[in-house]
């Protein structure tokens, strides 16, 4: 069995800033990430086998590796390619890597697990070449492959910039970003830019890219459809109201092979859900996020959560979390004294919830409206996994189910591989919407192990912790 | 006067097939389930329905249980037909596999006693084992197999049982938590929830988990000891199992569904990784292929299990209109119990042989020889 | 049912040009010979190629690709080397690889009240 002091789950912005912390503290800590290389989503980058030149490379490549190489130093151990599948007892997590099922423990475990792409349904959505705008990036940025020849870029806020700007550089043609908001209404939160400079001088950038592109950018519109029969073709979108709904008669289609969509993102909170930690609910990121202190500590003593978990905030506030909760960390295993803790962490508190000022701006400014749910009907998956269509989900929930879990039971949307993080936002919509109450009022189903699925034959051999 | 015919306390598989047989019989009933339908073990089941696999008995399963048993496989091919909602139910027969010679004996045991009962089993080795159930492993020695068993997926069966019973004018109230039972002059007369009184001819304690705590607001004491069982679901693969092999099976959508960990007096309904990799471990032995197989999930339900391992079924002494069912094997008993009640309730009696069963054997019984009261029923047959 | 032939357009590269690539190596597709370069996934070695299609479903048989490209969705499903429902965007691809698209197992009963199959 593996032993640390500080375990972190995630090697994203906020692990690998938590990990930092703990090892300046000088505490020995062991990184547990699920992909091949620490970086998380926002630092991703190709393997060194790629030879890149400055013009590929985006503004966040350096600090990426500025972090990377600290990782290396001795305190630190990176496992990759490790999944934490479960959480038991006292701060054990079960891990598996390299084939086999192996138990860490530790005194005090930061969650830094990260968010994925929020999934948005639609006629055709299921159809290769639909993507979500992460998966879109990904592609492009680590591979440096096309997700398509011409794509169509729909979503609201910024992320779809950064996302523009890979797809950009791999050589994509951009047809048209697709923006669901309009610049009018962003006007009502110019408060909260002020002191925000640092995110003015990227927007700026962003647009001088996308005119250099002569990328059209649409405003006040969104994706209605997807066409083609074994790969997408074609992109109908449409223009919306103030709540997203489409607006009769004003389709255009735009003839695509691929389409990214990015309208915010969902935690990945099963881990610190299933150690009993407190979650809180979202309205407007129209979430359950793991609810933490100004010490990033959750309601479980000695486990802490940072970054996209604790609420949507992007990379700049996912680092100032992760290192207040590894400082955090170490003081709770006794490695740093309060007082000393408490100096160290102001300054980064401080720094947070300055950014974080700006990333709840743009939670409210760009979240979900009831509009952008209308695809959720008739033949339209929920369940992308399991087959389950919008309107199976809503004719059992008339019939009387009024929790996921019935629904699940009722119809196995929720019980695919992807274990229900596709559709269950989904089908808690249309819960809410047949019964008339709020989605953070649906009941919430209870996370199992094994976290993510794990092949039986490891599982049969595990470690016993 | 009373509200209803018949109040059901629980909404799990026993209450929910007690709703609708007595229903169909023309009764006014209502059903009461303090959180949702198959909260509790129901829920959580692996689904045997089986007269030829019981793994809490002496090596021959006692006449009277098989009976009822087999009484209750014809029930369900019966529900199958009835209640029109698919329950995901298949016969394709049992497996009750052995790996040594003392399997071997226990397994001849078990299907001489239920041939006895004019139910088919016989013993298969190894290389007939092969043509039936190909994917099992070469460390299988052999297995006493009944062809006429099946399995269920047991919240289907209690959604079916639901559907029918509200199609017959039940009621069904869930989040409807009970607190007491009511009792006037020896005579059970009602509940009581936390906002109203109902009243009802007869009431029926089908309550799992809870049975024991609302039999006491009527001051019986029904004896039930608990045990976890850990369970698991797999991904879905093509066809690997035709039949159900104890205790592991293939539902329709292609899923194997397995279990389960016997923690005695466990009530916590968390997964364990002891319990995951015993039962991992088993299955993996028991089907090679698996190996490779990805875990989706896992969850625990809690048995109620009469201290003799034997169900609760009928009146109570001392209380009448009054009828209480406990016991761990609701899959298989349900339809059978529904018809039960029923029959004691319009008739006052009941075609099957329930004297076994009732709760007044655990009053006789001197403390601590609950092992003799099993075998006492058994030669009694 | 096997997934489209169609979707595989031989001489297609969707491959950034200027972009210096690991070793290229040769990987098979459905038994037709498909070049990959050290450091891409399985996921980007079909892309690349122009195949979309990596499986069909097993009950409306529709074709699937990729969604979330990042281990989250399990859409991006192949058979990799004989071992089935493998995520092809997590999959480093190995030089003589053997990935065949696949057809989704399981059956599904009819519908409704209480079918958990």
């Amino acid at each position: 069995m593996l032993e640390t002091e500080i375990a972190i789950i995630g090697a994203g912005p906020a692990g690998m800033a938590a990990a930092l912390a703990a090892a300046e503290s000088g505490v020995a800590a062991t990184v547990c990430d699920e992909y091949p290389r620490p970086g998380g989503q926002f630092f991703k980058r190709a393997g060194g086998s790629f030879g890149l030149g400055p013009a590929h490379l985006g503004r966040e490549h350096e600090h990426g590796e500025r972090l990377r190489r600290a990782l290396t130093e001795d305190r630190i151990r990176v496992l990759s390619d490790t999944l934490v599948w479960g959480a038991f007892g006292e701060k054990v997590l079960m891990l598996y890597r390299e084939g086999r099922s192996e138990a860490l423990r530790a005194r005090a475990i930061v969650i830094a697990t990260g968010a994925y792409d929020r999934p948005v349904p639609f006629p055709g959505w299921t159809l290769p070449g639909v993507l979500s705008a992460g998966g879109a990036q990904t592609l492009a940025k680590t591979q440096w492959i096309k997700p398509g020849a011409r794509m169509l870029l729909t979503g609201a806020g910024p992320f779809v910039l950064p996302v523009a700007d890979s797809l950009l550089r791999a050589g994509v043609e951009i047809v048209a970003i697709v923006e669901a908001t309009r610049p009018r209404e962003w006007w009502r939160h110019a408060a909260a830019l002020w002191g925000q400079w640092p995110r003015f001088a990227e927007a700026s950038a962003y647009r001088r890219m996308l005119r250099a592109a002569r990328v059209p950018v649409l405003f006040g519109h969104k994706i209605v459809r997807a066409e083609g029969e074994e790969t997408v073709t074609g992109a109908v979108v449409a223009a919306v109201d103030k709540s997203w709904r489409a607006r009769p008669g004003t389709e255009r289609r735009f003839a695509v092979d691929a389409i990214a969509t990015g309208f915010g993102f969902l935690p990945n909170t099963e881990l610190p859900d299933s150690m009993g930690c407190t979650l809180r609910w979202d309205a407007h990121g129209q979430a359950w996020f793991a609810a933490v202190d100004d010490m990033m500590a959750t309601s479980q003593a000695g486990i802490y959560a940072a970054g996209e978990i604790t609420g949507i905030g992007g990379s700049v506030v996912a680092l100032d979390e992760g290192r207040i909760a590894g400082l955090s960390a170490a003081e709770h295993i006794g490695a740093l004294d309060p007082a000393r803790a408490a100096q160290l962490r102001a300054p980064v508190q401080a720094s947070r919830k300055h950014l974080q000022g700006f990333a709840d701006m743009l939670n409210v400014l760009f979240a979900p409206r009831p509009g952008l749910w209308q695809g959720l009907i008739g033949d339209t998956l929920a369940c992308r996994c399991e087959e389950v269509t919008a309107a199976e989900v809503r004719a059992c929930v008339r019939e009387g189910c009024s929790t996921p879990k019935e629904v699940k039971d009722w119809t196995r949307a929720g019980m695919g591989l992807c274990q229900g993080r596709i559709c269950r936002s989904l089908v808690v919509q249309a819960i809410a919407e047949e019964r008339r109450i709020a989605p953070g009022q649906v009941p919430r189903s209870s996370v199992r192990p094994p976290i993510k699925p794990v092949p039986m034959g490891a599982l049969a051999m595990s470690e016993m912790p | 006067m009373a509200g209803y015919d018949v109040c059901i306390i629980g909404g799990g598989l026993l209450g929910t097939a007690t709703a609708y047989y007595a229903a169909k019989a023309g009764l006014k009933v209502v059903v009461l389930e303090a959180r949702d339908l198959a909260a509790g073990a129901s829920g959580a089941a692996f689904g045997g329905v089986s007269v030829g696999i019981y793994s809490y008995s002496s090596t021959r399963v006692p006449p009277p249980y098989v009976s009822i048993s087999k009484a209750s496989l014809s029930l369900y091919h019966q529900c199958q037909e009835e209640l029109g909602a698919p329950l995901d139910f298949d016969a394709n027969g049992s497996l009750d596999p052995f790996y040594d010679e003392q399997g071997l004996a226990r397994g001849r045991e078990r299907a001489a006693g239920l041939v006895e009962c004019g139910v088919p089993c016989q013993v298969v080795m190894r290389e007939d084992l092969r043509e039936l159930e190909p994917a099992l492993s070469d460390a299988v020695a052999g297995a006493t197999h009944c062809p006429i068993d099946g399995h269920v997926t047991p919240m289907a069966m209690v959604c079916a049982l639901a559907k029918g019973a509200r199609s017959h004018g039940a009621e069904i109230r869930t989040s409807t938590p009970v607190e007491a039972i009511l009792v006037e002059r020896g005579r059970a007369v009602g509940v009581r929830t936390a906002v109203e009184t109902i009243s009802a001819g007869w009431v029926v304690n089908t309550a799992g988990l809870g049975a024991t705590g609302l039999a006491a607001t009527a001051n019986v004491a029904v004896p039930v000891d608990y045990s976890r069982g850990q369970m698991f679901v797999s991904e879905r693969i093509p066809p690997l199992l035709r039949t159900y092999v104890h205790n592991i099976k293939q539902t329709h959508a292609g899923t194997i569904v397995f279990g389960a960990t016997r923690e005695s007096g466990v009530t916590d309904v968390g997964t364990t990784v002891a319990g995951t990799k015993e039962i991992l471990a088993w299955a993996v032995r028991l089907l090679p292929a698996l190996a490779q197989v990805r875990l989706v999930r896992s969850w625990a339900g809690i048995r109620p299990v009469p201290p003799d391992g034997y169900p609760i079924i009928g009146p109570v002494e001392g209380v009448e209109r009054l009828l209480i069912s406990v016991m761990h094997r609701g899959v298989t008993l349900a339809p059978v119990i529904g018809e039960i009640m029923t029959e004691l309730i319009t008739t006052g009696r009941t075609k099957h042989n329930i004297e076994p069963y009732l709760l007044s054997r655990f009053a006789d019984a001197p403390a601590g020889s609950l092992g003799e009261v099993q075998e006492k029923f058994y030669v009694a047959g | 049912m096997s997934p489209a032939e169609g979707a595989h357009r031989p001489g297609h590269d969707a491959r950034t040009e200027g972009v210096r690539r690991g070793a290229a190596f040769a990987v098979t597709v459905d038994g037709k010979e498909v070049t990959g370069h050290e450091g891409e996934t399985v996921l980007g070695v079909l892309w690349a190629a122009g195949i979309r299609t990596l499986r069909v479903t097993a009950r409306m048989r529709q074709p699937r690709g990729f969604f979330c490209g990042m281990g989250v969705c399990f859409d991006c499903l192949v058979n990799v080397d004989g071992r089935h429902g493998v995520r092809a965007c997590m999959e480093l691809a190995r030089p003589g690889m053997v990935i065949r698209r696949q057809q989704d197992a399981g059956s599904f009963p009819p519908r409704g009240g209480g079918s958990h199959a």
